[in-house]
């Protein structure tokens, strides 16, 4: 079919050369405020997809320890020491309580019990009013926390409460995790993000608040212009809430139970 | 203990914004030959360049040699999965059009041969695409090509050629121009 054209590898070196030179020439110079641009939603992505992945292995690791926990367990009592294992052990007198494993939260924070996902659009509407619907609710978010997709006038909301993976207060937890953009609050600090996406996919826009409270949780809220977070069509010019109304909301203490509350 | 974090985590992520400040100029050009569109291009670029985050700042993978390499390899691979993923809708065209519609003898790569070439990029196989751009747009050799691409040193070869034949019309017209210049 194209025998005539390379005949041989010497042409087709000049053909690949020709090429070469054609696709330099047709890329347009890249702009530096599109490069700083890029770098920073890079960053920004790359922060939420190793909270997600360190979300995943906690999940694996308490699997892991159930497992573990289950077979000892079923050994433990009344099963027959093992013979290396130290006579203290072994004695007749009640193990003293073990020390707790170091914990990212404070004692205030280990206490709270956030609320279960079903009960995340309840929530919302009492802080936020207007005519809340739930899409979609999962309670297992980075071992524990539940996560739930609504939509809030139609407009669709994400809400998160997650205990926090990564150790210190507020503020050295969203310098670590957040998109760099964080604003000191009450109890903690809060990371305000605004994004857009792909023309191609709707052009969606977000306005995402995430709280790093320093009792060791992280509680997140996010409108979008869109009935889908994804891709359009545009409900708006602009999501339906500003940052600081997510964050006034976010900052009620709605969604963690009361004490004496019953789960759920 | 928890200051010591911080300022450890805040050292990375200078590096890393270092480092992708100096790996997107190159990403981005090579992006928007693959996708063929600025928005998807950015897409790809910043998807890249959140893995490249996310490599960076693992404490259990070992330190890259060659970041450059690991973020063009994390770009084909992550256009090429994408593409493979929404490839029933992509459109694919038999043969190309014997003759750009616009062309101008007296600019051999002027707009519309620019143009002519990103249209005929747009009609190849989204691999044969990333074939021509790791190896002639970043120069790599067959092998690099292969490694980026996860693919073997024979397939890149075949689809290469066959890339080339495919846009012959644009590339015949430049060769012509680059004769009658001399």
């Amino acid at each position: 079919m194209n025998e005539h054209w390379m005949h041989n590898e010497h042409e087709e070196h000049e053909a690949g050369c020709r090429v070469g030179t054609l696709l330099r020439e047709a890329t347009r110079p890249v702009d530096a405020g599109e490069v700083v641009a890029l770098v920073r939603g890079g960053a920004a992505r790359g922060r939420r997809l190793r909270r997600r992945r360190q979300g995943a292995t906690v999940l694996a690791a308490a699997a892991v320890v159930g497992v573990v926990g289950g077979v000892g367990l079923v050994s433990g009592p009344g099963a027959t020491p093992a013979p290396d294992q130290a006579p203290a052990a072994q004695g007749r007198e009640p193990a003293a309580t073990p020390e707790p494993a170091p914990d990212a939260r404070p004692d205030a924070g280990r206490r709270l019990q956030p609320v279960r996902a079903t009960a995340l659009a309840d929530a919302v509407e009492s802080v936020l009013g207007a005519d809340v619907r739930t899409v979609m609710t999962e309670d297992r978010l980075r071992g524990g926390g539940p996560i739930a997709d609504l939509t809030w006038n139609g407009f669709a909301m994400r809400v998160f409460v997650r205990p926090a993976v990564t150790e210190g207060d507020g503020a050295t937890r969203c310098a670590i995790e957040g998109s760099g953009r964080c604003v000191p609050v009450d109890e903690g600090a809060a990371d305000r993000l605004t994004w857009t996406g792909p023309a191609a996919e709707g052009g969606v826009t977000g306005t995402s608040v995430t709280v790093f409270d320093d009792r060791g949780w992280d509680v997140g809220i996010t409108v979008f212009n869109a009935a889908d977070g994804k891709r359009g069509p545009l409900l708006a010019d602009q999501p339906p809430l500003s940052a600081e109304q997510l964050t006034r909301a976010v900052l009620t203490g709605t969604w963690f139970r009361q004490s004496g509350q019953r789960r759920g | 203990m928890t200051t010591a974090r911080q300022t450890r985590a805040q050292r990375r992520e200078e590096e890393f914004e270092q480092l992708a400040l100096g790996l997107t100029p190159r990403l981005l050009r090579s992006a928007r030959l693959l996708c063929g569109d600025a928005h998807q291009a950015e897409d790809l670029v910043q998807e890249t360049l959140a893995k490249l985050y996310v490599r960076q700042r693992s404490a259990l993978a070992p330190r890259l040699d060659n970041p450059a390499a690991y973020a063009q390899t994390v770009l084909t691979r992550t256009f090429l999965s994408a593409r493979r993923r929404r490839s029933s809708t992509e459109l694919l065209l038999g043969e190309l059009p014997e003759q750009p519609e616009s062309w101008d003898p007296s600019s051999p790569t002027g707009p519309e041969d620019r143009m002519a070439l990103l249209a005929a990029l747009a009609q190849l196989a989204p691999a044969d695409r990333a074939v021509l751009v790791l190896r002639y747009l970043e120069e790599l050799s067959v092998e690099e090509t292969a490694d980026r691409m996860g693919a073997t040193s024979g397939a890149v070869r075949t689809r290469c050629s066959r890339a080339l034949a495919r846009l012959r019309v644009v590339v015949e017209r430049s060769l012509v121009d680059t004769e009658e210049q001399r």
